[in-house]
């Protein structure tokens, strides 16, 4: 088996979810680029089977997509010379369906990411350019070094205003530290994600205060 | 650009050769690429947005000489006592003023016209205090603030007394000792220690902005204003306040609401009251027109006031199921959006 015929064993074999067999396995332990090519595919194959589609979705969907990406200009009618060499199809499905997929699976994993990013721990909030901890998962309080360093430095400012500095970001952590337990309890939870944001928020304020007025 | 990139390397791809295979394959991982850089900015630029602030920490350099300015800007009229000094500017349309006094109460009112009177009293030896001035050029922007010396006792303060324009915006900077604002419309910003804050008779009011970390915050008679309460251990009393947005947020204080929750001109708003361990208290009219969304995490809500079971739209961030922790329905017409939300205090809703 050359080549050739290999990449056409893959187009119509992985293609249509069967895996290759016989002479074109030995070939692709033999030859390089045909390796790489059938991983290629197969990485494609996978994360396309990867996406949750609970609902096939309706045709005009797609024949609305497909308009609004040539109206845009993202994809172009072929040219007799490309119409001629590139099939219009991947796998029985049209090319742009495919780049439309994609897009959504990027788009996808981007909106799981900055989700997981809003969960902010404390120690993404300074003061003086201290970095503080991340927070115990639990209802105690943490006393990190960092907040030592800040305390200090309110006691050295205004000594009079450190006890009630102390008492309030020991509120305001356990504030941060009971969003953090029901946000690990349920992520997908939006009001234990806002009340975190609103606790942060308030050590932050916190820290803002003391450093136009105490610390100035 | 991006789609004429892609179709000149399907367009190279043919003419050295390259297998329809492979030059499926290459295009396919150069959109791939395309659209991931792609996301990956969209992330980024919507990702700032959702990140915290962090707070601006920075020293303050004292300036190099010390400086009683009470001339700048203005006709000056130091009267009286030595202790006690006034001062006069006229302020712009479209214009502000900025008192910074840590120790010592501030009251401030609408004057007459553009005019500004400062009238500052030291209590304590006043060479031990300064009390800094000055108007930008362009009259638009007044600074005044108050320096305490090296050696001055901790008992040593200045009470400021100020009538300013009733339009122009005011920042006030207190520690401790008392802020009190009535009647000014222009945007309110208010930050302090542990000094408490009155805000009153305010109508059709810009904005008015708290922030404290200890001190209490009385808000009565603010109309059709925005208002945004931070407090972390101070509580929070509202009397008749209403505006289209209405957020409080404490950690530990109480957060207390009278009122109808519906402004002078019919319009309603939105009222959100959080905090993590304080109790919020809400006392309502029959005749008010709400939709509330009760919730305390680990605490109680409790409720005397006639709700409906809520129907339609619920314009909130969640919808709680209703038990001895949770609380959601209408009155009237469901107009004003009501959120309550405590992680382990008690909710209270009654009837006024």
């Amino acid at each position: 088996m050359n080549c050739q015929e290999f990449e056409a064993n893959l187009e119509q074999w992985e293609g249509r979810g069967h895996a290759l067999a016989g002479e074109a396995v030995s070939h692709s332990e033999m030859c390089a680029t045909c390796a790489e090519l059938k991983t290629d595919f197969e990485a494609m194959l996978s994360a396309a089977a990867d996406m949750p589609l609970e609902h096939e979705p309706p045709a005009r969907m797609w024949e609305n997509i497909e308009y609004t990406l040539r109206t845009e200009g993202v994809i172009k009618p072929y040219t007799d010379v490309e119409a001629a060499s590139l099939p219009s199809h991947i796998f029985g499905i049209p090319r742009w369906v495919m780049a439309a997929t994609a897009a959504i699976v990027l788009a996808t994993g981007a909106v799981i990411f900055n989700t997981a990013n809003q969960l902010i721990p404390a120690s993404d909030v300074t003061a003086n350019n201290v970095m503080s901890k991340p927070s115990a998962q639990t209802s105690t309080i943490v006393d990190t070094d960092e907040e030592d360093a800040f305390l200090a430095e309110v006691e050295e400012a205004a000594p009079a205003m450190k006890p009630m500095y102390k008492k309030n970001l020991e509120k305001v952590d356990r504030y941060i530290a009971d969003a953090k337990e029901a946000v690990n309890a349920d992520p997908n939870d939006p009001e234990a994600v806002a009340s975190l944001r609103d606790a942060q928020n308030q050590r932050a304020m916190l820290m803002d205060v003391a450093a136009t007025q105490s610390m100035r | 650009m991006l789609s004429k990139i892609l179709t000149n390397h399907s367009m190279n791809d043919t003419k050295v050769g390259m297998s329809s295979a492979h030059r499926t394959r290459n295009f396919a991982i150069r959109s791939l690429t395309a659209l991931a850089g792609m996301a990956i900015a969209a992330t980024s630029a919507f990702a700032c947005d959702l990140i915290p602030a962090k707070p601006v920490v920075g020293s303050f350099q004292w300036p190099a000489t010390s400086v009683m300015t009470p001339t700048i800007g203005g006709e000056n009229a130091a009267s009286g006592a030595d202790n006690r000094k006034e001062y006069h500017f006229t302020l712009n349309a479209d214009s502000s003023l900025v008192l910074s006094n840590h120790f010592g109460n501030i009251s401030v009112k609408p004057s007459t016209g553009r005019q500004v009177v400062i009238i500052a009293v030291i209590q304590g030896n006043k060479d031990q205090v300064e009390v800094d001035s000055h108007q930008h050029p362009n009259g638009k922007r007044i600074e005044v603030e108050t320096h305490m010396l090296k050696g001055a006792p901790s008992t040593t303060r200045v009470d400021y007394e100020v009538y300013m324009p009733i339009d122009a915006a005011l920042t006030v900077e207190c520690s401790s000792g008392e802020v009190r604002v009535e009647g000014i419309k222009g945007a309110i910003n208010i930050e302090t220690e542990t000094a408490p804050v009155i805000v009153r008779n305010i109508q059709n009011g810009q904005r008015v902005h708290v922030q404290t970390v200890d001190g209490t915050v009385n808000l009565n008679g603010l109309k059709s204003t925005n208002v945004e309460v931070s407090s972390i251990g101070g509580n929070v009393e509202l009397y008749g306040v209403t505006g289209r947005n209405v957020d409080v947020m404490s950690t530990s204080g109480t957060i207390r609401y009278t009122g109808n929750f519906t402004q002078p001109d019919g319009q309603f708003g939105q009222y959100k009251f959080h905090n993590h361990t304080g109790n919020i208290d809400v006392l309502i009219p029959s005749d008010a027109s709400v939709e509330i969304n009760a919730k305390s995490r680990k605490g109680s809500v409790e409720n005397d006031f006639p709700l409906d079971p809520a129907f339609g739209h619920i314009n909130s961030l969640f919808i709680p199921k209703p038990g001895p922790n949770s609380l959601v329905g209408t009155r009237n017409h469901g107009d004003s959006k009501i959120d309550l939300r405590s992680f382990s205090g008690k909710i209270r809703v009654k009837k006024q």
